[in-house]
């Protein structure tokens, strides 16, 4: 695979998948695994693993990895800028076709439907992250207990980051003090 | 723009568990700086729903773009997406190595309650403004738009846009 089609296939994937990042996993998966037999099934699951552990979006996590199987770090360049392009122009052209569209008495009608639509939509996130959450019901009271202080208090989310990370770190090492009796 | 640069720099550093986790953030550093207005904010998301591409640069770019142009957009972009990117091209043997630890799995679950309480944050953020009129008082329009979309997206719920666009759609006719 050339440099070229490394770009030309991450654009295509930041072109044609709506649905954000998560819905590029399996466009890729079959891309790179079915198709072009560039990379093997564990290989991919391991790639898919690690995009959603390290911090930031996953579709640009995927191809920055991919990118880097495929063609070394300069390959996670061209991933990444490929999958990103589409959505920096197709973005940019809206943003200047419709300047100052907010002022359009019509388009602030939408907008009261749209917020309605936007509500559904993040509320379908919530959902489907609380069904994996429910099999720790401590979780559940933390994820309310941090929407409610960063609404009510603005605490900012640097903060709220940390308090995860300490939490984590604490459960770890209470569980794996436990664990010694019984190695 | 620097400001912009540094503010989308730090977005970038904080976004974890997916790009979806850059709308509380960008809410937060953003809209409550009153660089944008939250009308403006909400467009941009419901812009960013129903385009493709992944919904965090979608609504970066945008937020860019509104406050300086196509410059602006850029610098948006990039400075969001380098932090990630720079921790993961050089870290990604460590995180191959340690991803089956305890302690790693253990800050991934409690990351996911994070994500899952931030986008609680601007839901709630969203639904004074959706379903509040100027008076504090409930919205019935809102709510009958609530209750046509509900069922819509219960059958659409993989088609974002179409679910945005019948939003604007009833928003028109009732508002």
């Amino acid at each position: 695979m050339t440099y070229r089609q490394l770009f030309l296939q991450f654009f295509k994937f930041g072109l044609f998948t709506f649905g954000g990042g998560y819905a590029m996993i399996p466009m890729m998966s079959r891309a790179f695994v079915d198709d072009k037999k560039l990379i093997d099934i564990d290989t991919m699951t391991d790639y898919i693993a690690i995009s959603q552990i390290a911090p930031g979006m996953i579709a640009i996590n995927m191809a920055n990895v991919i990118g880097r199987h495929l063609k070394g770090k300069r390959g996670s360049f061209i991933a990444v800028a490929g999958v990103a392009l589409p959505s920096f122009i197709i973005i940019s052209l809206i943003a200047a076709l419709v300047p100052n569209i907010l002022d359009i008495p019509l388009v602030l009608k939408a907008v009261q439907g749209i917020v309605i639509a936007v509500i559904v939509l993040l509320s379908i996130t919530v959902i489907n992250l609380l069904k994996y959450l429910k099999q720790f019901w401590y979780l559940v009271i933390y994820a309310f207990g941090i929407a409610a202080v960063v609404f009510f208090f603005q605490v900012p989310i640097i903060i709220i980051l940390l308090s995860a990370i300490i939490s984590g770190t604490i459960q770890a090492y209470i569980m794996s003090k436990k664990d010694v009796p019984h190695a | 723009m620097l400001e912009l640069l540094f503010i989308f720099l730090y977005v970038g550093l904080l976004t974890v568990g997916g790009g979806i986790v850059a709308i509380p953030i960008i809410q937060q550093e953003v809209v409550s700086r009153g660089l944008i207005s939250l009308s403006d904010f909400i467009f941009m998301i419901g812009v960013a729903e129903s385009t493709p591409g992944p919904i965090g640069i979608n609504v970066a770019t945008f937020v860019g773009y509104n406050l300086h142009g196509i410059l602006g957009a850029f610098v948006s972009t990039t400075s969001f997406i380098i932090p990630s990117f720079l921790i993961l091209l050089l870290s990604i043997n460590t995180i191959k190595k340690y991803r089956q630890q305890r302690y790693v799995k253990e800050w991934f679950k409690y990351l996911k309650a994070v994500v899952a309480g931030l986008i609680m944050y601007a839901t709630l953020t969203l639904m004074e403004i959706g379903f509040l009129t100027e008076q504090d008082l409930i919205d019935t329009r809102s709510l009958i738009i609530l209750g046509i979309l509900i069922p819509i997206s219960i059958v659409l719920y993989k088609k974002p846009w179409a679910i945005v666009l019948i939003g604007g759609i009833l928003g028109l006719l009732i508002y």
